[in-house]
């Protein structure tokens, strides 16, 4: 498969979250699987580094948080879309 | 309450432009068996679940079709995108273009509107589990 991502560091966070988004549906059937919940940690973590990475390079991912209202400008509507990835 | 974040669940890079094949993908949007219909069915069907795994589950997976719906949505969008009249013109995205343009709207292949007569919501934990195998176990 060739890189789907342009960014590198969006590739890592599209494939940590991928995994997340299908652990998290066993995890909600499998709450007590300690194997799934180590593995669910272990890539929070890691997304965690990532994303942090990511804002500070590109702009916020959520409009929660980091979006950077010290600078004097609104940065989560500043580059383009995720639609537009072009 | 949902939060957004800025990125599509799978990445979607079209480079060359297809009317033909967008009027064929959007179903996956807005038919009978698209995302929107799925995202429908799973956020609507939580309230009657009384297992709290299982409304996790329904009120997770319905979160995850919304996904779904952005990434469909943006690969119609980059299939079309500065289109012009002339180039959509004997194409079968020509009478979507006539009511829309460029625009995205939920409807299937057929031109048939999205509509929340696609899924069912029963308050019966069952009935609607066994909907929900109709409608997206075959195609899981």
């Amino acid at each position: 498969m060739p890189v789907m991502c342009k960014n590198p560091l969006m590739m890592k966070i599209t494939e940590i979250s991928f995994t997340m988004d299908e652990l998290r549906l066993f995890l909600d059937t499998h709450p007590d699987c300690v194997e799934a919940l180590a593995y669910y940690n272990d890539l929070q973590e890691k997304r965690a580094l990532a994303v942090a990475e990511y804002e500070a390079q590109f702009g916020p991912l959520t409009s929660y948080g980091n979006v950077e209202l010290g600078c004097g400008e609104w940065k989560w509507v500043c580059g383009p879309w995720p639609w537009q990835n072009y | 309450m949902w939060s957004y974040e800025k990125r599509l669940q799978y990445p979607v890079n079209i480079t060359t432009t297809n009317p033909k094949l967008a009027m064929v993908i959007m179903s996956q949007l807005g038919g009978p068996d698209g995302e929107k219909a799925a995202a429908g069915r799973y956020l609507s069907q939580r309230y009657g679940m009384p297992y709290a795994e299982v409304a996790g589950l329904l009120t997770d997976i319905g979160t995850e079709e919304m996904a779904h719906e952005e990434m469909i949505a943006a690969i119609v969008h980059q299939l079309t995108r500065n289109l012009t009249a002339e180039q959509i013109e004997g194409t079968p995205f020509a009478n979507y273009y006539v009511d829309h343009t460029l625009g995205i709207y939920p409807q299937a292949a057929s031109g048939m509107p999205f509509t929340a007569t696609y899924f069912q919501s029963k308050g019966d934990p069952l009935t609607d589990l066994h909907e929900d195998l109709a409608a997206d176990g075959t195609i899981l």
